[in-house]
């Protein structure tokens, strides 16, 4: 016979009782008193390891059970329940969820997310994408960006080199100049039509080339719609994180939040590669050596090859790799070195920043 | 057993970190097989499991609130705030309104998640519950807060922060700034001793369990000498490392001071964020009384500073699953400090309180706001 203890909900006193469990009616007797319950109309919720079973009757009276046996957990718990019960204290079955946790939680949002969102990115219609381009260009001002310094009769001649030199599917590419700060030799697209050069990017490269070998990778990131898919998946992946590790409190979640972030920052290293790929082909095919976009990123990259940036909190793969990539597909000549008819600054001369 | 009181003045936590652990783990997995459905289970079955294991004199704790009310609550959140996510993303002056009517709800959300997990807690079977008189409260909230609101209300309107983006201070922003600094001397001196007294007291003041009420022994003197004080006083101490730190390095150009500055600064950062809960725990449980009963904390910060810097240091190099263990210890260290002494618990007599909505509970929620109840 097992042996519980019962609560009217009235008081907090509890009387001593012995149970019975006869299909779906739970029947418990006291020394000068007995009750039958329809579990139906019970909750009985999964027990921890070290506490009692507890049975809680819709008026708010509770049975606590402490020696319950397996076969008791059989008659009372719901199926959904049991399933929780067996997870938590079976030592093979809760490594195996631990173990799936990680695999799904790795394939979510180290596979999936990405994948949705570069789906989503690529039917984005166009007219949207240019508005969200809109947006980023106004908010441009607030992240750091100024009107660039370069003269009109550069700026144009950089424009009409590098659409004539684009694919025809790019011939309608906008081409925009900004003065970054604090100074970095950059480049960077935007979601559908629009990219832009800061103006540390003309100190830093020598000929039209290399200048050229960067525009083929932002063009990469455009063909691709990189932009809109990180949108996307940033999105998904606060939402989706918030839900499976919103729960936990204060350090941890922002631990568990840096070990997803880490993962996304590997979505980003694995856009940039795409983009390479891009601009590999895109150079092979204007004839021109892949070493020029070697060459380049070896310019723009030198300050953070010097700070030793870690290879898993970059947002980019690392300078070498993405070198060595460029490097093994080149022939033995150099890059060319063609210069540039107009002077990028009236103010002052071209100085190696 | 310290100040007069026995073995049975304390509660003690008979749950480990390992069962919290594999409950923690489960929860993550039927959390993401059901697309984030099954959080609001695992939201309970973790609070449910703190308080099952909470033993006081040898009796256990519960917790009762359902699932179901709490993912309502959930979604109900998630179409708010989509809502007013898509609405500030199309006019700014949403998204101001937005913010201003969460700040006026605030009180009463804190008050009313508070409110939601008491109600929803019990010790043999009989439930605690808070009775606020929300219509006083809130009035007494927003009498003080009303020099606040006027002020900022009055900067927003003579010298908007877009005007001022990238231009030359003019007289209205000269003004807009002193109120700001007029403000923040407000709330430091009275506004905020103020409001960590009513919230408190609201809190504590308004206990009960069954039919026995819980009394608190606060004021807005004692919370500015009790909390405030000794916690600006480690700001100062901190600011003080950081910039003394920075410029006995610069000044001697040693690299060396300027590392120890540093290193003793976030170890300061770390030592502010536990000195307010800390002190915090201190203040209200040597001043919360149950009918002729009495409670004490006797814990040092020094050991509370340790046994959570050994859990930090701990959960980041296991990237957080150190984390069941780390809230065990604590809860350990936390009861093994908190006592308190009571008359017989026999014949409590449950009172019957209103159910209460998990919506305002989802809300605090979103805002990292939590409370603990329990000895």
């Amino acid at each position: 016979m097992i042996r519980g203890r019962f609560s009217t909900g009235k008081s907090s006193n509890f009387v001593e009782v012995s149970i019975e469990v006869k299909g779906l009616v739970i029947f418990f007797f006291s020394e000068d008193k007995n009750w039958q319950w329809d579990l139906e109309a019970c909750s009985v919720e999964t027990p921890f390891r070290e506490a009692p079973l507890m049975i809680r009757h819709q008026s708010g009276a509770l049975l606590e059970i402490a020696n319950y046996d397996q076969d008791f957990l059989k008659k009372t718990l719901k199926r959904s329940s049991r399933l929780v019960h067996v997870l938590e204290n079976k030592k093979s079955y809760f490594l195996g969820a631990f173990l799936l946790s990680g695999l799904i939680l790795y394939g979510i949002f180290g596979h999936g997310l990405p994948f949705l969102s570069q789906r989503i990115s690529q039917i984005f219609p166009f007219e949207y994408g240019v508005k969200v381009d809109e947006h980023l260009i106004s908010s441009l001002k607030d992240q750091g960006f100024t009107s660039s310094e370069l003269s009109e009769d550069f700026k144009s001649e950089v424009r009409e080199y590098l659409l004539e030199k684009s694919p025809s599917e790019f011939k309608n590419v906008q081409i925009g100049f900004r003065k970054m700060n604090p100074k970095m030799a950059n480049a960077f697209a935007l979601s559908t039509n629009h990219l832009f050069f800061t103006d540390e990017i003309f100190k830093e490269l020598d000929s039209k080339e290399e200048v050229l070998a960067i525009y083929y990778h932002e063009l990469g990131h455009l063909k691709k719609k990189h932009l809109l898919s990180k949108i996307i998946n940033g999105l998904s992946f606060g939402v989706l994180s918030m839900l499976i590790v919103g729960d936990l409190t204060g350090g941890t979640e922002s631990l568990a939040t840096i070990g997803i972030s880490l993962i996304g920052l590997g979505y980003d290293r694995d856009l940039e590669r795409e983009a390479d790929e891009v601009a590999l082909s895109l150079l092979q095919n204007a004839e021109i050596s892949p070493r020029c976009f070697s060459d380049a990123l070896g310019k723009i990259t030198k300050r953070s090859e010097e700070l030793g940036v870690l290879k898993y909190l970059s947002t980019h793969p690392m300078p070498k790799e993405r070198r060595d990539l460029f490097e093994e597909h080149s022939s033995k000549e150099d890059c060319p070195q063609s210069s540039w008819s107009s002077r990028p600054f009236l103010a002052k001369d071209k100085t190696k920043g | 057993m310290e100040n007069g009181f026995n073995e049975e003045d304390y509660a003690t936590f008979k749950g480990s970190g390992g069962e919290l652990f594999s409950i923690w783990i489960v929860n993550i997995l039927l959390t993401i097989v059901t697309f984030g459905i099954y959080s609001a289970w695992a939201k309970v079955r973790i609070r449910k499991y703190l308080l099952v294991m909470t033993e006081y004199r040898d009796e256990r704790f519960d917790y009762h609130a359902r699932p179901w009310p709490i993912l309502k609550g959930r979604i109900v959140v998630l179409i708010l705030f989509s809502v007013y996510a898509g609405c500030a993303a199309f006019s700014p002056y949403t998204g101001v309104i937005g913010i201003i009517l969460i700040a006026l709800a605030f009180p009463y959300l804190l008050l009313k998640s508070f409110q939601f997990n008491v109600h929803y807690t019990s010790y043999r079977n009989v439930r605690f519950r808070l009775e606020v008189d929300y219509k006083q409260e809130i009035r007494a909230y927003f009498l003080r807060a009303l020099p606040i609101i006027i002020s900022v209300g009055v900067s927003l309107f003579i010298a908007p922060v877009e005007r001022m983006k990238g231009q030359e201070l003019g007289v209205n922003d000269y003004i807009a700034l002193g109120l700001f600094a007029v403000n923040a001397l407000y709330t430091a001196l009275y506004f905020g001793p103020f409001f960590l007294n009513w919230l408190y007291s609201n809190l504590y003041g308004n206990l009960y369990y069954g039919n026995i009420k819980f009394s608190f022994d606060s004021s807005v003197k004692e919370v500015w000498k009790k909390i405030v004080l000794p916690y600006s006083g480690l700001v100062v101490g901190m600011l003080t490392l950081l910039f003394g730190g920075a410029f006995f390095g610069a000044f001697l150009n040693n690299f060396l001071i300027t590392g120890i500055g540093m290193v003793l600064f976030y170890l300061s950062l770390i030592a502010a964020s536990l000195y307010f809960p800390f002190l915090v725990q201190h203040y209200i449980w040597n001043r919360i009384a149950c009918g002729a009963g009495r409670a004490s904390f006797s814990l040092t910060f020094g050991r509370y500073f340790r046994v959570n810097f050994i859990n930090f240091i701990l959960m980041g190099l296991t990237l957080g699953l150190y984390f069941p263990f780390a809230k065990v210890r604590v809860l350990k260290l936390l009861y093994q400090h908190r006592a308190l002494s009571l008359t017989s618990l026999d014949d409590v007599v449950q009172v019957e309180a209103s159910s209460q909505s998990a919506v305002a509970d989802e809300v605090s929620d979103a805002f990292d706001i939590d409370f603990e109840i329990g000895i």
